[in-house]
């Protein structure tokens, strides 16, 4: 426990929850905006309507945010050559892991605050409970922890902070046409592409009558399984090459 | 005889298989200033480095305060030790007084040391200014006193002296002398200058090429500098001939160190003779056998290497 207040305690100046609330302030307004001149009689499901956009607005936005996120939590140390201080008093595993850990605290407050934002509008116009917006929340924080660890990795790797950011661009990119590329599988290939991945409501346009149709498949479990699984992998991959090259960097 | 707070058997470590570390056998007493000295890149910090399960030996074996060191027990033999390996580590985003506090935290210590060790390196005054408005040398003490922190039997100071002002400098050297009798710590510090080892440490350990080539005390390293006899007399030539033929002949040294070698203080003895010291009696008879001869005698001086020259010697010799 003490290890992990440590890592929270690093944190002070830093922002991270600034950045966060900034982000979802954005997603906010966003939303409010796209509600603002809607016409509802042009679609059948406003609860699809606004999981669709909820997550296409994370793809856009919350990839950068997690490298700049990831970086500052690794580059803490590196700025400070703290890792031979650091070492002496705990394990190079134990490191990595609190790290890992605090990442997570952040990310499952920003994954429930977008799911509550989520389930309000959602209630709004259909009112009572739906195991949308739980399935939201385990869509968001999945591809949220496989987007930070990556990019958590990247950043213990990298001796320039330019590189993840770099990357995280480019992912960006990709994951907006993971969306709209939907003969191409690239949407499973990629943890950016999850967002599209998971999503379980197609949309269908007429585009005579102006008419969108949004319909419910059965939530990807199988999926949400494989993005689990490259968690996991980049959690172990991530602590043995911290444990093993701590001190070079 | 005092127990051995740190004692390394054939330590060794190499990288890219070139060794930095050969087979180094330390040996520091309790409640002593071990100087560990040695040229840059001779293997001091990665010793160190070791000392702390920083980086994984080779081969060998570490034993620090008692206990045989592992990677299962290093995290709890290293409370009771301090440490300050190259640049000073810190938060910048932090003040020095949070930085301290993240020791303590990870330590188990109460928050009452930080003041304690930020009035030993006098930082109080600066305890609430981040870490990254520090100078140099004020990271330097706020490295040195997150080492002091818990007052640990082992105290590790790798350079501590890097980035100080010469107050500074001297300021450290004063609290590094301190520590033993005050504390009951016992000190092992690094250095590439033996003038600075020389004024804090009584037992040093110089290390070359990785090779660890003299080990003992201070005084043991005087002794083995040779000690020499400069004689300058109006006819230095005839002064040679003449001892080569006489009884005082053994005291000529082999050709080259002979006179006119002595480069090191040219002047006024450059051109001169110079002899293995001999003893009071025998440099009472050499002078009346030298004035008998009728030479004059001008200057008769007793001269040995520097310490810094003799280590530099001993550095060179490794190399080479």
């Amino acid at each position: 426990m003490k290890f992990l207040l440590v890592e929270l305690k690093k944190q002070k100046g830093q922002f991270s929850g600034l950045l966060f609330l900034l982000v979802f302030s954005f997603t906010v307004l966003w939303l409010l905006w796209c509600l603002d001149d809607l016409d509802f009689a042009c679609f059948n499901d406003i609860t699809g309507l606004l999981i669709t956009n909820l997550l296409l607005m994370n793809t856009i936005l919350v990839p950068l945010v997690l490298a700049v996120f990831a970086s500052r939590l690794a580059d803490v140390e590196r700025l400070g050559n703290t890792y031979k201080w650091l070492c002496t008093m705990e394990s190079s595993g134990c490191i990595y892991r609190c790290k890992a850990i605090v990442g997570a605290v952040y990310l499952i407050i920003f994954a429930l605050a977008q799911a509550v934002l989520f389930a309000l509008a959602g209630s709004y116009f259909v009112p009572g409970f739906s195991i949308h917006y739980i399935q939201y929340f385990v869509t968001l924080l999945a591809v949220y922890e496989a987007i930070f660890l990556f990019q958590l990795n990247l950043s213990f790797a990298s001796s320039s902070q330019l590189l993840p950011l770099f990357v995280s661009v480019g992912a960006t990119f990709t994951g907006i046409f993971s969306w709209f590329l939907n003969q191409y599988p690239l949407r499973y290939l990629i943890p950016w592409g999850y967002f599209a991945a998971l999503c379980n409501v197609g949309m269908y346009y007429q585009e005579d009558i102006r008419y969108s149709t949004y319909t419910w498949s059965p939530y990807p479990v199988l999926w949400l399984v494989i993005l689990l699984v490259f968690i996991g992998i980049e959690y172990l991959w991530g602590s043995r090459f911290f444990r093993k090259h701590i001190l070079d960097f | 005889m005092k127990t051995a707070i740190i004692h390394t058997d054939n330590l060794t470590k190499s990288y890219h298989r070139r060794p930095v570390v050969d087979g180094v056998s330390l040996l520091v007493e309790e409640n002593s200033i071990y100087g560990f000295l040695g040229p840059n890149g001779a293997g001091k910090t990665t010793t160190m480095k070791m000392l702390l399960g920083l980086t994984p030996k080779d081969s060998g074996s570490i034993s620090i305060l008692g206990h045989q060191m592992n990677e299962k027990n290093r995290i709890a033999i290293l409370k009771e030790t301090g440490s300050l390996i190259e640049n000073p580590s810190y938060y910048g985003n932090l003040t020095g007084y949070e930085n301290l506090k993240i020791s303590c935290t990870l330590k188990g210590l109460p928050f009452s040391e930080i003041d304690r060790v930020l009035k030993i390196v006098r930082m109080d005054s600066q305890k609430n200014k981040k870490a990254a408005h520090y100078s140099l040398g004020m990271k330097q003490r706020l490295g040195i006193a997150n080492a002091l922190l818990g007052s640990p039997r082992l105290l590790l100071l790798d350079e501590p002296t890097n980035g100080l002002d010469p107050a500074g400098i001297h300021e450290m050297r004063e609290l590094i002398k301190s520590l033993p009798h005050k504390y009951g710590m016992t000190v092992m510090i690094s250095s590439h200058l033996l003038s600075e080892i020389e004024q804090v440490s009584d037992t040093v350990g110089i290390i070359s090429n990785g090779r660890l080539i003299y080990q003992g005390l201070l005084s043991g390293l005087r002794a083995k500098n040779p000690r020499f006899l400069i004689i300058k007399t109006s006819d230095n030539q005839k002064a040679e001939t003449a001892i080569a033929k006489s009884p005082f002949a053994h005291l000529l040294p082999p050709a080259p160190q002979n006179a006119g070698s002595r480069q090191s203080n040219p002047s006024p003895l450059s051109q001169a003779l110079c002899l293995s010291c001999p003893s009071d009696r025998e440099t009472a008879d050499l002078t009346k056998f030298l004035v008998e001869l009728g030479l004059g005698v001008y200057r008769i001086q007793e001269q040995e290497d520097s310490l810094e020259e003799l280590y530099l010697k001993m550095v060179k010799e490794v190399s080479l």
